[in-house]
């Protein structure tokens, strides 16, 4: 069972998520653990292997700390990153935008 | 040289081609024609070059054709427009590629000071353009270049292939993309991708630049391993790589589904649109993830348009087939001619001597010989002759950097660029031309706010022109800039000690100074157009060719420089002549007519000084044999013979010579290789008898005994 702890937070992502911003990205997530999240993936517009990288794992992490982490919105171009590199987002992904 | 060196030295061959490719697309581009064919020429060259380069493990070429080819595409899909700012980023990314490319072939590293900020720049752009991109608008056209280049093969069966793909740390630190690859991948045919992210740790021990994610890519396609492989040739030492291969079954009759499956891949490679299967990746043991492919359709790329490059490419006419031979090959042949030619003339003289007479069997044979020579010897030099283009071209970078450095808006503007010329007159053309760009603009262009004040539009233009004439080629500098400051000159050779300072001089004696040794120094020389040369050495560079070198200026309008060139370096048509003794031969190009003056009608003209009468004119009347010093007494004009020459200024002179001997093809044997330079002597030759002659400069020696650059009394005398 997921636990809650109120408000979910939202970290929302930027347009690009190339090589430079893998780093920042996981320092975002890791500032953010311990609470239900919910990654706003509305603007990304170009993501690299290695963000995704650190989205996954992310998504492994709030599974093992039994928090809930969905992706909300994802973009076209996120979408399609993700279905070529061969990742599923059914799990993670969501329609509805967190509350 | 080994078969590897070999295999380099083409590939830098190649990348000659290409950057010249790249450059003439660019500046097409660049004059608004970014139409999808000379986009696909401009991205095919960027990828050819980092094909190449991955393959010999040239990281900084390969890392930063890669940022740029990036850029390249998206201009190529319409994410990133060609405004005149955008161009002129990808312009000077362009010459650092040129660099790049330059310091590998020389086995240097380029400093990474000369190319990370123009990578960077480079990156930029294409950041910004999908930091531009509006969603709603989003409507990606997808363009193949993968079947342009392709040679028309009939179909193969698909095949499925699995490619097995772990990028290393480094293959990202390279700035490589694995989603770029997988894309490319996607291209080639129907693919079905599934990710192993078992390596992949929690965020506690994650390292953010590492490489966890491996792919298994299921690829049925009509293309081969070496097409797949090529996806991979620039990251192949950054990943673990395997791919192998297997015939798809046939299908039974029944099986509908499957012979769909083949058609669609069959299709695949044509449609260029990308197609992913979705299927469950697989499950691994320690897997902390379960991932499901994404049942969602790939929205927007997969629904693109007929790529337009399919279009294009059928309209594309096919290259004329060439070879590449090696320049010292081409010039054994040359020097080979040279020598027939000379054998030739030496066998007419035999002929002569030995009294065949005229439409004798012999002498019919010879002339056919001669025809026949003289074919094979204009087949050699078509040969050596190339287009001026990529000479221009190259003056295009000098523009934008002196114009960059200088903080003037220049533009140039080409005309002739398919006018030919040897090959070494070329190259050693590009030297003395830069000069000459490089002083227009630094010293010829005025800065934006003058050229405000005087009327003129900011952007000033440097025209380089090309041109046949007369059997010579006509290469013109010209800038609408404000002209010479006669005054400054006049000022600076006289501090110099140059000219006297009451030394009189008309407007193109003034203009001529610059051309002195000694006028410009390198300590008055800004950094642009001062490498420590001055005029004189581009003059001397000039001479060196055969070539002249002439200048016009006109105040608050601008000045031109105007070179006079032979087509070819080898050969030319002469008249040979006879003065004081000795044999001459007078370029044919110059010479208008020959006659024999009558009495009357030669005048003297003040000491020494001699004019010709021809029909209802003068003309200054040079002796040859006295101004070559071969003799001190005047000839007589009425037992000598006058030659009419025209001079590259159009003007007319009168050369007086004993006798005419001949006319004939002579072969050019350079005085400056052999011995050193001769005033008013050209170069010489070997003559059928096996005599040496020399063959005269008419243009100097006209220009010395007029006395319009050189006065004796002045200290240039030998300025040439």
């Amino acid at each position: 069972m997921k636990q809650t702890q109120g408000t979910m937070q939202t970290l929302r992502l930027p347009e690009i998520l190339d090589i430079t911003r893998a780093g920042p990205l996981a320092e975002s997530f890791r500032a953010l653990r311990g609470a239900e999240l919910a990654v706003d993936a509305a603007q990304v517009q170009r993501i690299g292997a290695q963000c995704a990288q650190v989205i996954m794992s992310a998504v492994s992490t709030w599974q093992a700390d039994d928090f809930a982490l969905c992706v909300t919105e994802p973009s076209p171009e996120f979408r399609e990153t993700f279905s070529l590199l061969g990742i599923g987002l059914a799990e993670i992904a969501t329609e509805e935008a967190a509350q | 040289m080994d078969t590897i060196e070999t295999i380099k030295l083409t590939f830098f061959q190649e990348c000659e081609e290409q950057l010249a490719e790249l450059e003439s697309g660019l500046l097409a581009m660049n004059e608004g024609a970014a139409d999808s064919e000379t986009v696909n020429a401009v991205f095919r060259a960027v990828h050819s070059i980092k094909g190449g380069a991955g393959a010999f493990k040239l990281d900084d070429l390969v890392r930063f054709a890669h940022i740029f080819e990036t850029t390249l595409d998206q201009i190529r899909i319409g994410q990133l427009p060609p405004s005149p700012e955008v161009m002129k980023v990808v312009l000077r990314t362009a010459d650092v590629l040129a660099d790049l490319v330059a310091a590998a072939r020389e086995g240097d590293r380029l400093d990474e000071a000369k190319w990370l900020p123009a990578l960077e720049e480079c990156r930029a752009l294409s950041d910004a353009s999908h930091d531009a991109i509006e969603l709603a608008d989003f409507q990606p056209v997808r363009v193949s270049f993968d079947d342009i280049d392709a040679p028309v093969a009939p179909a193969r069966p698909p095949r499925v292939f699995t490619i097995y793909f772990k990028p290393k740390r480094e293959l990202y630190a390279n700035a490589n993309e694995s989603v770029l690859l997988l894309r490319e991948l996607a291209r080639l045919g129907e693919m079905t991708v599934a990710c192993d992210a078992s390596a992949l740790p929690l965020l506690g021990e994650l390292d953010a630049d590492g490489a966890y994610f491996a792919w298994t890519v299921e690829l049925v396609t009509t293309r081969d391993e070496a097409e797949i492989r090529e996806v991979f040739e620039f990251v192949e030492g950054d990943c673990d790589l395997t791919i192998e291969g297997a015939a798809i079954p046939a299908p039974a009759p029944s099986d509908v589904a499957a012979l769909i499956r083949r058609v669609q891949a069959e299709m695949g490679a044509e449609s260029r649109a990308p197609a992913f299967v979705q299927r469950p990746a697989p499950v691994h043991a320690n897997a902390p993830l379960k991932l499901v492919a994404d049942a969602a359709p790939s929205e927007g790329r997969s629904a693109a348009p007929p790529a337009k490059a399919d279009i294009a490419k059928n309209e594309i006419a096919p290259p004329a087939a060439t070879i590449r031979v090696e320049f010292d090959r081409v010039d054994r042949l040359i020097n080979l001619v040279g020598e027939l030619v000379i054998n030739q003339a030496m066998l007419s003289q035999r002929i002569i001597e030995a009294g065949f007479a005229n439409g004798s069997a012999v002498t019919v044979g010879l002339d056919e010989l001669e025809q026949l020579t003289r074919e094979i010897q204009e087949s050699v030099m078509a040969i050596r002759a190339q287009p001026v283009k990529s000479l221009f071209q190259r003056m295009s970078r000098i523009v934008r950097e002196v114009a960059d450095a200088t903080g003037k808006s220049a533009r140039l503007k080409t005309e002739g660029e398919s006018t030919e010329i040897d090959k070494t007159v070329v190259e050693r053309l590009a030297d003395p031309l830069t000069h000459l760009i490089r002083n227009a603009i630094d010293h010829g262009l005025e800065a934006p706010h003058s050229r405000a004040a005087a009327g003129k539009l900011s952007e000033g233009i440097v025209r380089l022109s090309a041109a046949h004439r007369s059997g010579r080629v006509i290469i013109e500098v010209a800038d609408d800039g404000a002209g010479i400051d006669r005054a400054r000159v006049r000022d600076v050779a006289i501090g110099k000690g140059l000219i006297p300072a009451d030394a009189q001089l008309t407007d193109a004696e003034i203009d001529n100074l610059i051309f002195l040794p000694g006028f410009s120094t390198v300590s008055e020389l800004s950094n642009i157009s001062g490498r420590g040369v001055g005029m004189d050495v581009v003059k001397r560079s000039i001479q060196a060719l055969g070539g002249r070198i002439s200048i016009a200026s006109r105040p608050g309008k601008g000045s031109t420089f105007t070179m006079s060139l032979p087509l070819t370096l080898a050969v030319l048509d002469g008249m040979v002549v006879s003065t004081s003794g000795q044999t001459l031969v007078v370029p044919l190009t110059a010479i208008v007519e020959t006659l024999r003056p009558k009495s009357g009608d030669v005048h003297a003209l003040g000491s020494g000084a001699d004019v010709l009468a021809i029909r209802g004119s003068f003309v200054p009347l040079i002796d040859v044999g006295r101004a070559l010093g071969f003799r001190t007494v005047p000839a007589d004009p009425l037992t000598s013979v006058v030659i009419l020459i025209e001079t590259e200024g159009r003007a007319r002179n009168a050369l007086l010579v004993d006798t005419i001997q001949d006319q004939r093809q002579v072969v050019i044997k350079s005085l400056e290789a052999n011995y050193c330079h001769v005033p008013d002597i050209a170069a010489a030759t070997i003559l059928g008898d096996g005599r040496v002659a020399l063959i005269l400069d008419v243009d100097a020696l006209v220009a010395r005994s007029r006395g319009d650059v050189a006065p004796a009394d002045l200290p240039f005398a030998e300025a040439g």
